[in-house]
């Protein structure tokens, strides 16, 4: 009860100060927050009893509860990530760049008007429109070249993005599975999920971004195909002062281009990319529930 | 003075949860700065391949442009590796060496957002924290010297050796 009645009253305050309770997806992660801070509780609480029925004095009892605490709650979640990244290590930055460069220079050089294979992008273009050159095309052809070394390049980015994402996902399940054997990793974990911080929050936000960075660069091209001529697509090769010759769209044409809105994910959705973060609390009170069930059977050693 | 500490000393060493704590806090501290090394020793051979790095992306850049190429053409794509090497005691407390840059590659493009190109960590375990000597002696080191300082204090209490201890004038203890 003390530390309950503190907590309630401070996160209740801060709830109507910043006018949470108005949102629905809000009120039901608070929910199903405090029932599982609660539930955590009940479990440190069923621990404590547990070890102290088990002393003859109450000093022991308080030295075998802080010693797994300083192991349970300090040691033991800084020794994971040490664990989870020796077992899984993450490719350095420069490596994985250079990976990705790599890559990007094997699809070919979009800029590069004799790279072989845009020449072929080229030719099977022209021959979809039923033409011989570029210059006698319905639409722009700077504009489809671009748009499809823009696909190119962001399907190698999202590859080699994939990779890491599986490495740190391999790493999470690690720490799923340490849940088992510790309560204040179970809790973290699934708390985590539901406050919308954990890792799983943070890339699918990232997702999201890309996907409107991709849409937004791919409607441009598609502008530039479509509403730019391809006679009129360049600089007359003046000087850098003289009037743009390149053909200018008028601002109406960008009133279509999409913007960006974070889609919130649902609670539901967060549960379900935690499931073992909550089987493992839920074994942890079943456990508590069995231990404290045998303690009122017998009587007490003292 | 000097008596009363070696006879404390000697009272402390008699009881083997210290002894044995103070083992458990020498393991903590060993396994620690291996930890640390083992980070920072990743660190210097990512710096270490810096200088093959660089020649492999200039080479693979260059070798595609004529050498006719204007120069500024050539430096947009270049990418110039920069090193924050670790000291000797950086295995001694990590820090936030592993969340911050310590090899930036620049190029002469997008010249801001290159600063924040940190090397990857997954967040989850950033947010846990490192198991370095420092975390060993900030943490760990207090805790227990609350502790055997506590067990003592409630050792003489118990007795009721505190006031008879407390009362005593200063020579007689030395």
């Amino acid at each position: 009860v003390a530390t309950l009645v503190p907590g309630t009253l401070l996160s209740v305050a801060w709830s109507l100060a910043g006018g949470a309770f108005r949102d629905g997806d809000a009120v039901l992660r608070a929910s199903l927050l405090s029932v599982v801070q609660l539930l955590f509780l009940g479990i440190c609480a069923a621990g404590a009893v547990a070890v102290s029925s088990r002393h003859r004095t109450s000093r022991s009892a308080l030295v075998t509860l802080v010693g797994a605490w300083v192991l349970l709650w300090v040691v033991a979640p800084r020794i994971l990530p040490w664990i989870a990244t020796s077992r899984h290590p993450l490719p350095a930055r420069a490596a994985f760049d250079a990976d990705v460069e790599r890559r990007v220079r094997e699809l070919g050089d979009s800029h590069d008007p004799n790279d072989p294979r845009f020449a072929a992008f080229q030719s099977a273009t022209l021959a979809r429109y039923g033409v011989s050159r570029v210059e006698d095309l319905s639409v722009n052809y700077n504009g489809l070249v671009t748009a499809e070394g823009e696909r190119l390049t962001t399907q190698a980015w999202r590859e080699h993005l994939n990779r890491l994402l599986t490495i740190y996902g391999r790493q999470a399940r690690l720490v799923e599975w340490a849940a088992l054997a510790d309560p204040y990793v179970a809790m973290r974990t699934v708390s985590m999920a539901l406050a919308g911080v954990d890792v799983a929050h943070a890339v699918d936000f990232e997702r999201q971004a890309e996907d409107y960075r991709f849409r937004l660069v791919q409607e441009l091209n598609a502008l530039h195909t479509h509403s730019v001529a391809h006679a009129r697509d360049r600089y007359d090769g003046g000087s850098e002062g003289g009037a743009p010759s390149r053909q200018r769209i008028d601002r109406s044409h960008f009133a279509g281009v999409s913007r960006f809105e974070y889609r919130r994910s649902s609670t539901a959705w967060a549960v379900s990319r935690q499931p073992s973060g909550l089987a493992a609390l839920a074994l942890w009170l079943v456990g508590s529930a069995i231990c404290l069930r045998q303690l009122g059977r017998r009587p007490f050693v003292v | 003075m000097r008596h009363a500490i070696w006879f404390e000393t000697r009272q402390l060493l008699r009881d083997r949860s210290v002894v044995g704590g103070v083992l458990l806090l020498l393991v903590a501290g060993i396994i620690g700065l291996w930890h640390g090394r083992t980070i920072v020793e990743r660190q210097r051979e990512t710096l270490a391949a810096r200088g093959e790095r660089q020649t492999t992306q200039h080479r693979a850049v260059l070798d595609l442009q004529p050498g006719t190429t204007p120069a500024g053409d050539q430096l947009y794509y270049l990418f110039f590796h920069t090193a924050h090497e670790p000291t000797a005691w950086a295995p001694f407390a990590v820090g936030q060496r592993d969340v911050h840059p310590y090899n930036l590659r620049v190029r002469m493009l997008a010249l801001h957002g290159q600063l924040y190109d940190a090397d990857f960590s997954n967040p989850l375990l950033a947010a846990f924290g490192n198991f370095d000597a420092a975390f060993v002696l900030g943490w760990l080191g207090p805790l227990f010297l609350i502790a055997i300082a506590g067990r003592r204090i409630a050792h003489l209490v118990d007795r009721r050796l505190c006031r008879a201890c407390c009362g005593t004038p200063q020579a007689t203890i030395g």
